[in-house]
């Protein structure tokens, strides 16, 4: 299970297509972040006992919380040393205020970190805006040298509009060449796709699935989702559902002002009632969480009959919020997303199957690959050493 | 912009993770990087050891108990109906929730307990067609194929690995094939040789554990009134729905007795 705090809904940038915009609802207070752990820590006790906690610091810029990022991590390690549940910390920041000391620290080294960054110039300077409307592109050239420094596993989580769709395969090569292996991607969702814009997706696809056959020949390690997740839906028959979206059963995202809600999309400045599961004061409703659970998860009509449905994101009940205002009400730029990215995904996949690429089988066959990754790159760093 | 469901994909051109119970040499294929590795070869190694062994417990080899059983279809209800302009008195559907509460109802008086949507297996569905009676019997073998789909069970008890598939109206059309030749207003839907087919395909396959397939029975209520659903108006409507209703209790019993029939397989094949 995850907790993701919202630390703060300020946020010193004004990306084009945030979620979370006007960014109005205030500072989470040390008391209501206690208050969530507790909260989290007994429906792990209660739902997967055993299990770590994963505590997810987020925004607004969640860095604007540091002091409170350092308490937090505190008081769940104290928890941990008196009851042993387990905790695992992770932060999504758009990066500029992170600084040596933070990835060092012993309070705040073991955190995770996701940086959000579009790629390229044009891509990520179209988006990606400061309060006076400035790229941060620049601005980010150094802090992508130090994150990965210290933290080489650290995810780069990128957005794709209808804007710099053009830029898509060229600024994931980007972060790619700057030393990002793990590349998550995904479309804004609630943007205006025209169907020109699709075509262009294809073609970018297209490119991506070029460029990773290539990379892979070359025994290059590395994690892009969209097509990883394709492939993986067929080699592993039901993954795509096992793993879904189960709104607010594997997650509980906490806005600052502790209202419960069952995923970051929904969380907004903290005023809306509807999409509400509780509040840490009061606990977890269940009766909400499980409406919401039982809407989510019935099958969508117009999907019934869909030959792609298992492989499909389509139950994503945040995703299709943002881009159709209901939660049982699929988005069409993710159906025609999946219509496009799964047979490029396949094909790709049926080449490197068919040339019995050795790093292929053993990244979607073996499923302690990422261990023996690690074993990998531990051995080849002590002998760099 | 519209979602637009996808009617017919090609099965991918690469294998799922059961080739390793076939192939597990395949992991033996190493790339360069970790051939000069020792500390990875020896890790690789392990690996190879433990899924070999977890593979080989999962699959049956050496563990009597994991052997795939498949029920027979057990035939309660007629399970075909024609329905469109001339259906003078068309059967009622039972929809996938409705059953599901008459299977776990059932099953649970024997001490089973069905979780929804937990086992997934890539498996050969039926084709169906629901224009295939405008054809010569036995249909053309092209309307008689197959094809492969994930298939999720709607009902799991993972304790005692059986499962269940209800086919439904709904499965029905999920299979069906793209019809080439004449179309009419009038169609049949026919769940039992759905599920035949579909038992016929399981048993063919290597699954561990025990299924079962469940059938719309597509009841008929006594033909009390005659059928003018086509004037649909609140007067109707409302003499129509004690008959609906009708149907429903019909095929709720129906269903019950194939839960029934499948219960004591059980019990004779020492499942439970």
């Amino acid at each position: 299970m995850h907790l993701t705090l919202h630390l703060t809904a300020r946020c010193n940038m004004r990306c084009r297509y945030c979620y979370a915009a006007p960014h109005l609802g205030g500072d989470m207070t040390i008391e209501t972040a206690k208050a969530a752990v507790a909260l989290a820590v007994e429906a792990v006790k209660r739902e997967s006992p055993g299990q770590s906690l994963g505590i997810i610091f987020f925004g607004g810029e969640p860095l604007l919380q540091r002091d409170l990022i350092i308490e937090t991590v505190g008081h769940c390690r104290r928890i941990e040393a008196e009851t042993g549940q387990l905790f695992h910390f992770k932060i999504t920041t758009n990066g500029l205020l992170l600084d040596e000391d933070f990835l060092t620290h012993p309070d705040t080294a073991e955190i995770f970190v996701a940086l959000s960054h579009d790629g390229v110039r044009e891509a990520h300077d179209a988006n990606r805006v400061d309060l006076a409307g400035n790229g941060s592109f620049d601005r980010l050239q150094a802090i992508v040298d130090l994150l990965l420094k210290h933290k080489p596993y650290a995810p780069v989580m990128m957005v794709v509009t209808p804007q710099t769709v053009a830029h898509y395969a060229e600024s994931l090569k980007f972060l790619f060449g700057r030393g990002f292996r793990y590349l998550i991607c995904s479309l804004d969702y609630g943007a205006d796709w025209q169907p020109h814009h699709l075509a262009e997706l294809r073609r970018q696809y297209a490119q991506l699935a070029e460029w990773y056959e290539r990379e892979t020949l070359n025994e290059e390690k590395f994690y892009f989702s969209p097509f990883e997740v394709k492939i993986s839906s067929h080699v592993y028959p039901g993954s795509c559902r096992r793993e879904r979206c189960e709104l607010g059963r594997r997650q509980i995202s906490v806005a600052p002002n502790g209202r419960l809600y069952p995923c970051v999309q929904f969380v907004g400045d903290g005023t809306d009632a509807a999409f509400a599961i509780g509040h840490v004061e009061t606990g977890i409703d269940e009766a909400a969480r499980q409406r919401l659970y039982a809407l989510n998860a019935a099958e969508k009509t117009e999907c019934r009959a869909c030959a792609i449905r298992e492989r499909c994101n389509h139950y994503c009940g945040c995703l299709n919020r943002q881009a159709t205002g209901r939660i049982d009400r699929v988005s069409p730029v993710l159906c025609a997303h999946e219509r496009s990215v799964l047979p490029i995904g396949d094909r790709l996949a049926a080449r490197l199957f068919k040339k019995k690429d050795p790093l292929f089988i053993q990244k979607h066959y073996n499923d302690l690959f990422p261990l023996i990754s690690l074993v990998e790159d531990a051995t080849c760093r002590t002998v760099a050493e | 912009m519209k979602v637009m469901p996808i009617r017919r994909y090609k099965e991918p051109r690469f294998p799922t993770r059961a080739i390793l119970d076939a192939h597990p040499e395949l992991l033996r294929l190493v790339p360069k990087r970790w051939r000069a590795n020792p500390v990875v070869l020896t890790a690789l190694a392990a690996t190879i050891m433990i899924i070999s062994g977890c593979r080989s417990v999962a699959s049956g080899k050496g563990s009597p108990a994991a052997v795939s059983r498949v029920a027979p279809i057990f035939q309660h209800g007629e399970g075909r109906g024609a329905f469109g302009c001339q259906a003078v008195n068309p059967p009622v559907f039972l929809s996938e929730d409705e059953a599901r509460q008459v299977i776990t109802q059932e099953a649970k008086k024997a001490g089973i307990s069905f979780a929804p949507d937990i086992n997934t297996k890539s498996v050969r569905v039926p084709t169906t067609d629901r224009y295939e009676s405008l054809w010569a019997r036995p249909p053309r073998p092209a309307y008689r194929q197959s094809h492969r789909a994930l298939l999720t069970f709607d009902g799991t008890d993972e304790r005692r690995a059986v499962s269940y598939e209800y086919v439904s109206e709904s499965d029905f059309k999920a299979w069906e094939g793209k019809h080439k030749g004449l179309v009419s207003l009038a169609y049949d839907i026919g769940t039992l040789d759905a599920a035949k087919r579909l038992q016929e395909s399981l048993s063919r396959t290597r699954l561990t554990g025990t299924y079962a397939v469940f059938y719309d029975p597509l009841a008929t209520p006594k033909e009390n009134e005659i059928w003018r659903g086509h004037l649909s108006t609140p007067e109707w409507d409302a003499r129509l729905k004690p008959r609906e209703e009708q149907g429903m209790q019909l095929a709720r019993e129906e269903l019950r007795k194939q839960v029934r029939d499948f219960i004591a397989w059980l019990k004779a094949q020492g499942v439970i």
